[in-house]
């Protein structure tokens, strides 16, 4: 494989997590902003590098963000804006070293969810939904970039992002590699439905009934056929032994590429991760779920959880509803009336769809034990919290026993018994709404115990735990260097913290100093001079009144009238002017600026004495002086 | 309440309730009343049929989930869940399909993608790109457009690495843009796959399903709201 500048794994790692960071700068269409934000990630990237691999990257780099190649359209309706890829590539291009090459970062944070839409992609796994659009979007790089003759390309995401730029990988091969860090896995049924070329071999392989064959020959059939394209060369997958995607990625759905053990790492000593718990399951019945679960999905995706509850057991909130806000019976029965068909058709409808529905809640309720056990045991809950689970779970199962009566009861009756009907309709559907709050209560008591899994899913903890031994490690992006191990309490210091208030204060100290010259500046032109100047004019003024006494006769007409001499003036032969002109000494802006100045020397000396204490602590182990001296555009 | 049912109960009991007459989509209907075939008494694939009544000898007219789409859908053709998907809050529908002769051995696999309001389909060219990547087609594109939209098509013949199964195979691809509206586009691929051993069996049923993949693909129509509204 040719030379990946960003090989190194933590420059990979912290870049993910930088461009994250940068969703909402580059979600602009305000050129000015964007292009700002481009110029701030340059940089960031450039100082990424310089942290992690004391060299530079070339000089030449476009940054070329998403919103700029595909969403950059004010004239876009919004929501069709924010429909689309999310993601950025960096190209970098050294002819003199043979470099030519785009990374392509593909944003992947899978979102806070809640939990029927966890349920689902625990059982259905999740995938990218953006292959088209992460496909586009390579193409536009392709075009935009300086020079796309031999440009090599390299994918890295996170979570779905890794799941988007594997299906264009394994579709189209166009990636020299595939990086990706706690990513989804792809699932089987998701890549058959991609990938023409590959439901035709798999029905050449296997004949005209594919679809019944086992699970594992169906992956080891499409391993083998992407193997042989030649597109599962370069692909590399960090995953935390504590992430929830980790976790289900056993259940039997997925076909794991790039799967390495030695990839694989605990980010959290203090849990054991989700996986041996949900291995536990019995693999019947993950199917009976799935096989449920897959059916309504669409109805989930459309319609949301009451479309969800409405197709799995025929149960209309909507209509329920209004007959239970109805006021009175008159009005009950109004509602009846008018919707007795429906209402008819309802109960129908549940009948035949409550004993599937109950079924496989069974099996669900069946297996919460185990669940509840490994959460115990793996150390996401305590004691009390799992026995407010349980409690929880008695209630449904007693709800969906209750059901189960109601069910048999309406099973049998005669014609004619329409009111008694909806009696149990309505009866069944407060044992539906109760496990439902149920469900929600579980939810809640699971808050700590899902931010502790939720946290196996960051980035963060990977790079820290890869950090370990090395007394590096990182918090909000920045790096941090270990303080002096012989205390005990372990003091972490911010390098990039550091630099950068070390850099700005340069900065400002430059700044600072400028202003100060200009104040002189200022002074010595407004002020000083300006007093020369109009001294100058009042002596020459003084000057001509001198030399021209007789101009200045009526001037001081005034004066000699006062003087009671005999009336005609005399004539005025002479002006002396005095010309002492005590004005009180003016501030000397001298003083003041070396004032000022001194200030500065202080600031100046402040920040190399911080820089200092620095190196000395960190300079044989990690040459730092070298990141101090790093300033963008030389 | 229980009062209230009461009285409700009594009322129906005197009245009987009515039956109205509304037009019954298939899925409705008892799978006994319905064609003895497999798009209607396979159940997942009966509800995207409109009616029981044969379009065109052999087809029935289907509708896509989001009613986004229309298309002539083959009387032993069944639904594939498992590979179709509603995605991207309801704006993309994958459906896929195959209908299987086992008499004469012979499948077509079809997939239809319906999608709007997403902003990679701004441009077409890349969109080819995409239909190149999703169906591994290397022939030419030819294009053709009409009143209200632009379309690209193509088809080839497919070969196989290993010996299997499938003795011939060919495949269909193309790429519809509406001209109505901005953002809206379907792509569709078909495999046509005989996995008969009789290579004259083979040449002639292909060629029978080609026309038939036509007929289908010509029928791929774009359902707008004005006309869903209208029919509400």
């Amino acid at each position: 494989m040719s030379k990946d500048l960003l090989e190194n794994e933590i420059v990979k790692l912290r870049i993910i997590e930088l461009e994250y960071t940068y969703r909402n700068a580059f979600d602009t269409t305000d050129k000015v902003k964007l292009d700002q934000a481009k110029v701030d990630f340059e940089a960031d990237v450039r100082r990424i590098y310089l942290e992690e691999t004391r060299q530079y990257l070339p000089d030449h780099i476009e940054i070329y963000p998403s919103s700029e190649l595909i969403k950059y359209n004010d004239d876009l309706p919004e929501d069709i804006r924010q429909s689309g890829y999310d993601g950025t590539a960096i190209y970098v291009s050294d002819p003199d070293n043979q470099i030519n090459q785009v990374h392509i970062i593909s944003q992947g944070s899978v979102g806070t969810e809640d939990w029927l839409d966890n349920f689902f992609n625990i059982f259905l796994g999740i995938d990218g939904k953006q292959l088209d659009a992460t496909r586009v979007f390579v193409n536009k790089v392709n075009s935009k970039v300086p020079d796309n003759e031999d440009l090599l390309t390299f994918a890295l995401g996170h979570s779905k992002a890794f799941n988007n730029n594997l299906m264009v990988q394994l579709t189209e091969g166009i990636f020299e590699a595939v990086y990706g860090v706690n990513g989804a896995q792809v699932g089987i049924t998701q890549i058959i439905e991609m990938d023409q070329r590959l439901r035709e071999h798999l029905e050449n392989k296997f004949g005209a009934n594919f679809s019944s064959v086992p699970i594992n020959d169906l992956r080891r059939a499409i391993i083998e056929y992407y193997d042989n394209k030649g597109v599962t060369d370069n692909i590399i997958h960090r995953i935390s032994e504590d992430d929830p995607l980790y976790g289900v990625s056993g259940i039997g759905n997925f076909v794991l590429f790039g799967f390495d053990e030695a990839m694989l790492i605990d980010t959290h000593p203090e849990v054991k991760g989700l996986r041996t718990i949900i291995d536990q399951f019995d693999e019947a019945d993950v199917r009976k779920i799935q096989q449920f679960l897959r059916q309504y999905r669409d109805d989930y995706q459309l319609n949301g959880p009451e479309g969800f509850l409405k197709a799995m057991t025929g149960i209309d909130i909507e209509l329920i509803n209004q007959f239970i806000e109805a006021e009175g019976w008159k009005e009950s029965v109004a509602i009846g009336w008018n919707n007795f068909d429906d209402l008819m058709t309802m109960i129908n409808t549940v009948v035949e769809k409550i004993p599937s529905f109950l079924a496989i809640a069974n099996v669900v309720v069946d297996n919460a034990d185990t669940i509840i056990d490994g959460l115990l045991e793996n150390g996401y809950i305590d004691q009390k919290t799992s026995e407010k689970l349980r409690t929880e779970i008695e209630s449904i199962k007693l709800n969906l026993e209750k059901i189960e009566t109601n069910i048999d009861h309406l099973e049998n009756l005669g014609p004619n018994q329409e009111g008694i009907a909806i009696a149990l309709m309505l009866d069944i559907y407060d044992n539906v709404m109760e496990s439902w709050d149920s469900l929600n209560v579980i939810h809640e008591e699971l808050a700590d115990a899902l931010d502790l899994i939720e946290s196996g899913h960051k980035i963060e903890p990977i790079l820290n735990q890869l950090a370990e031994e090395t007394g590096v490690s990182y918090s909000g992006g920045d790096l941090h260097y270990g303080g002096s191990r012989s205390s005990d309490q372990e003091i972490k210091w911010n390098i990039t913290s550091v630099v950068r208030l070390y850099q700005k204060g340069l900065a400002k100290l430059e700044e600072m100093e400028e202003s100060i010259q200009k104040y002189g500046n200022q002074y010595e032109g407004e002020i000083n001079e300006d007093f020369d100047l109009k001294n100058q004019a009042l002596q020459r003024q003084i000057d001509y009144m001198e030399e021209n006494p007789s101009l200045f006769q009526n001037d001081f007409s005034l004066y000699f009238a006062n003087r009671n001499y005999a009336y005609g003036l005399g004539k005025l032969v002479k002006i002396d002017v005095q010309e002492e002109m005590p004005t009180p000494a003016l501030p000397e802006h001298e003083l003041i600026t070396k004032e000022l100045k001194a200030q500065t020397t202080v600031y100046r000396n402040y920040l190399t004495h911080v820089r200092e204490k620095v190196e000395e602590l960190f300079e044989e182990e990690y040459n730092v002086s070298q990141l101090f001296d790093f300033q963008m555009g030389g | 309440m229980k009062k209230m049912i009461a009285f409700i109960g009594l009322f129906y009991l005197l009245l009987g309730g009515c039956q109205m007459n509304q037009d019954v989509r298939p899925k409705d209907i008892d799978p006994e009343d319905l064609p003895d075939v497999p798009a209607f008494q396979d159940e997942a694939t009966r509800a995207f049929l409109v009616s029981t009544e044969e379009v065109e000898p052999g087809f029935y007219l289907m509708e896509s989930k989001v009613e986004g789409f229309q298309m002539l859908f083959p009387a032993g053709g069944v639904y594939l869940q498992d590979i179709s998907s509603i995605t991207n809050q309801g704006n993309v529908e994958t459906f896929t399909f195959e209908d299987f002769n086992e008499e004469i051995n012979v499948k077509v696999v079809g997939q239809i993608r319906y999608q709007q309001d997403q902003s990679y389909l701004a441009d077409l060219n890349d969109m080819l790109v995409v239909v190149r990547g999703r169906t591994g087609f290397e022939g030419d594109f030819r294009r053709r457009e009409t009143s209200d939209e632009i379309i690209f098509f193509g088809s080839e013949p497919r070969t196989f690495q290993e010996e299997g199964y499938i003795s011939e195979a060919y495949a269909h691809v193309g790429y519809i843009e509406s001209k109505e509206k901005d953002f809206l586009a379907i792509d569709y691929n078909f495999s046509i796959l005989c996995f008969n051993d009789d290579e004259d069996v083979c040449s002639k049923e292909i060629n029978a399903k080609q026309k038939q993949v036509e007929k289908m693909i010509d029928s791929i129509t774009f359902i707008h709201q004005e006309e869903v509204d209208r029919d509400e």
